[in-house]
C-alpha cells in the first residue's frame, strides 16, 4: 500500500495499516497544512459557541448533541462516512506511535486562549497548551503576549524565537526579565505566546517552571506556529520510529487499466541527480490536503494534483468554475473555496459527477475531502483522523 | 499638405534607418555597459536563459516559515544575521531582490537542502542559493 501525504490523515492511514500486518510506505514532495495547526484540536464545535469569538453565558462544551445538528445541516459533511464511535480507538493507535503528548476529552470541548486574544473551544490540545480557562476558577493568570519586552527586543520570526529559546541561556534571561517586571508571588499560573523551544521545548518548560516558581503553558498559535512545526516533526519521527519508509518526492503521474491504478512515477524534481522512481500497490491512499499542501492546484481550472480527480462543491462540479464564485466577501464567513474537495463513497472511494468510482482501489482522506471547511466548522481533527484510520483499513 | 507630410515622414525614416545602421556596433556597445554599469548597484544584471526558465519558480515562496526549523544556520548564526532561509526566498517574490545583502547568509550555507525538502510549495532553495553565490560579488 502506498500513502501520498505525510500529514495527520496520512500518517494515520499508514499506521493502521502496518498494524494490520500490511506492507505500507509514505511517499510525500513537502510538509503540508499539519505543519501549521495551533496545536489545539477540535472535533467538533459546541452550540452558541463559534469557533473563534468572546465568551459567553451559558453556553454548551458537550458536543453530542451538535454532532447530530452538524450531520443534519450538512449532509455532504465526511462525518456522514465516518464512524464517530471508533475515535478512542484511532487516537490510542496514533497516541501509541506519536511521542509528544496530546491532552483533552472524546465528549467535551475546553477553553483555549490564541495568541492573538481570541478564544478557541477544542476537544484536545498540546501538554503544554493545555490549559483550560473553565477550570481557572479565582486562580491569578499572568498572560503575556508578544508586546512584552523580551519578545520586543528580539524582533524575529516566533520559529526563531522557538529556536533561541532552545538554549537554556536565552530562558534564564526570560525568566529574569519576567521576574524583573512582574511580582511573581501575586499570580498562580504564566501564559505565554507558543515559542518556548522548538526541539527541546518540555525541558525548556520545566526550566521556566524551576526558575519562575510557576506553573508555564503556552497559548494556542496563529500563524506562523510554532507547535505546528513540533507536530509535523514528531509526525515524521512516528513515522521512523514505526519503520515505515518515507519516500520524498512528488507523484508526476500514474498508470491504470481501467479503474484500477497500478503504479505511481514519483520524481524528486529539485535533486541535483534528477531520476524517476516507480512505486507499485495493490491500494493508493490519497492525503494530499487542499491548496496550500499541493493537494488541489488552481491553474487555468482547478485540478486535483495526483488522479486529475473532479472536485466538488455541495456535490456540483467545480473544477470550471470561477474563483469568484467560490468566495464569499466577508473574510470570516466560511469560503466555499476551502470545501471543496474530492468527492467519497463509504468506503472513501473517490467518485465522478455521476456518482461512480473513479479508481477503485484509490482510498481519500483527510483535508481533502469536500463537504468541510477545514478553518471554520471545527471538525479538522475528527475528519482527519477517523477518515485517515478507515482509509488504512479499507485498503484490500 | 498630406503629400507633403508623407514625404517627410518618409525621409525621417529613411534618416533614422542609415544612422541605425552606420551607428548601430558603436551605440548598442556604449547602451550596454551604460546601462550596465547604471543598474548595477540597483542589482539589476543580464540573466542566462537558463536562469530566466527557473527564474519564475524562485516567486513561489508563500512565507509560510516551515524551512526555517531545518536550517542550522538559524541556529548557529541567528545571533550575527537575522536571515533564514524563508526570508531569502520570499525577497524573491516582489522584484529582483539585493543579492549582494545575502551574501553573508550564503556562504555559510551547506547546501544541504533540509529546507528544500519540506517547503510545501516546492520553492527551489538550493537553486537560488547558487544563484546569489554566482551572482553576488
Ligand atoms: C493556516 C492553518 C491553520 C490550521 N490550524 C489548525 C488547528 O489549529 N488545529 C487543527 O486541528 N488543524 C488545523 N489546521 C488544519 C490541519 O492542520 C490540516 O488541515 C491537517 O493537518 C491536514 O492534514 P492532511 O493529512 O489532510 O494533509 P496535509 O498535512 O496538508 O498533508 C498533505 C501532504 O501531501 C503531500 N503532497 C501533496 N501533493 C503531493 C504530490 N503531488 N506528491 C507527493 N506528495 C504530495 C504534501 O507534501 C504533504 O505532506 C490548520 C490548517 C491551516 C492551513
Ligand atoms: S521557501 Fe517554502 S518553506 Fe520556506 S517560507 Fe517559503 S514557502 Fe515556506
Ligand atoms: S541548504 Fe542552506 S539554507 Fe537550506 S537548510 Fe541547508 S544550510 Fe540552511
Amino acid at each position: 500500500m502506498v500513502v501520498i501525504g505525510s500529514g495527520l490523515s496520512g500518517v494515520v492511514a499508514a499506521f493502521r495499516a502496518s498494524s494490520q500486518g500490511k506492507k505500507v510506505a509514505v511517499v510525500r514532495k513537502g510538509w503540508g497544512a499539519s505543519a501549521l495547526t495551533s496545536g489545539i484540536f477540535e472535533i467538533a464545535e459546541t452550540e452558541g459557541s463559534p469557533t473563534q469569538g468572546s465568551q459567553t453565558q451559558g453556553e454548551q462544551y458537550e458536543f453530542s448533541s451538535s454532532l447530530a445538528s452538524l450531520k443534519q445541516k450538512n449532509p455532504h459533511h465526511p462525518y456522514h462516512q465516518l464512524d464517530l464511535e471508533a475515535l478512542p480507538t484511532a487516537f490510542e493507535l496514533f497516541r501509541k506511535y506519536f511521542p509528544l503528548k496530546i491532552q483533552g476529552s472524546y465528549t467535551e470541548n475546553h477553553l483555549f486562549l490564541s495568541d492573538m486574544g481570541f478564544w478557541k473551544r477544542a476537544a484536545f490540545a498540546m501538554e503544554s497548551q493545555f490549559l483550560d480557562f473553565r477550570t481557572i476558577g479565582r486562580k491569578k493568570v499572568l498572560t503575556l503576549g508578544y508586546d512584552f519586552d523580551w519578545f520586543q527586543e528580539t524582533p524575529l520570526l516566533p520559529q526563531m524565537m522557538a529556536k533561541k529559546l532552545d538554549h537554556p541561556d536565552e530562558v534564564r534571561k526570560l525568566a529574569q526579565s519576567i521576574k524583573s517586571k512582574f511580582q511573581l508571588h501575586h499570580y498562580d499560573l504564566l501564559i505565554l505566546p507558543p515559542v518556548l523551544g522548538l526541539d527541546f521545548f518540555s525541558d525548556m518548560k520545566r526550566e521556566l517552571e524551576h526558575l519562575l516558581g510557576l506553573p508555564v503553558f503556552e497559548m494556542a498559535a496563529t500563524l506562523p506556529s510554532v507547535p505546528g512545526l513540533r507536530f509535523q516533526k514528531a509526525l515524521d519521527a512516528a513515522l521512523h520510529k514505526a519503520s515505515i519508509p518515507l519516500i520524498q518526492g512528488k507523484v508526476k503521474s500514474f498508470d491504470h487499466h481501467k479503474k484500477k491504478v497500478s503504479t505511481l512515477r514519483i520524481s524528486d524534481e529539485l535533486s541535483p541527480e534528477f531520476n524517476e522512481t516507480t512505486l507499485e500497490a495493490d491500494t493508493f491512499i490519497l492525503a494530499t490536503g487542499k491548496f496550500f499542501s499541493g493537494g488541489l492546484h488552481k491553474g487555468p481550472a482547478f485540478s486535483e494534483t495526483v488522479f486529475q480527480l473532479p472536485l466538488f462543491f455541495k456535490n456540483e462540479k467545480i473544477n470550471h468554475c470561477s474563483v469568484q464564485k467560490l468566495l464569499r466577501r466577508d473574510f470570516f464567513e466560511s469560503q466555499p473555496l476551502f470545501q471543496c474537495g474530492v468527492k467519497i463513497d463509504a468506503a472513501l472511494v473517490p467518485l465522478d459527477e455521476f456518482g461512480d468510482p473513479c479508481y477503485e482501489n484509490v482510498r481519500a482522506c483527510g483535508t481533502i475531502l469536500q463537504g468541510f471547511d477545514p478553518h471554520q466548522d471545527g471538525t479538522r481533527f475528527g475528519v482527519q483522523l477517523l477518515s485517515g484510520y478507515k482509509a488504512g483499513d479499507m485498503a484490500q | 499638405m498630406k503629400v507633403l507630410k508623407l514625404i517627410y515622414a518618409k525621409v525621417n525614416l529613411a534618416l533614422a534607418l542609415v544612422i541605425h545602421f552606420s551607428f548601430k556596433k558603436w551605440f548598442r556597445r556604449r547602451g550596454l555597459s551604460q546601462f550596465l554599469s547604471a543598474y548595477q548597484k540597483d542589482c539589476v544584471f543580464p540573466l542566462s536563459t537558463e536562469e530566466r526558465l527557473k527564474f519564475s519558480s524562485y516567486s513561489n515562496c508563500v512565507f509560510c516559515g516551515l524551512c526555517v526549523s531545518q536550517c542550522e544556520l538559524t541556529d548557529s548564526h541567528f545571533y550575527q544575521k537575522f536571515l533564514t532561509p524563508a526570508n531569502l526566498a520570499f525577497s524573491y517574490t516582489k522584484s529582483l531582490p539585493e543579492v549582494t545583502s545575502n551574501i553573508d547568509f550564503v556562504t555559510h550555507c551547506s547546501s544541504c537542502r533540509s529546507c528544500e525538502k519540506v517547503c510545501p510549495t516546492s520553492v527551489p532553495l538550493n537553486s537560488i542559493i547558487q544563484f546569489v553565490k554566482t551572482h553576488a560579488h
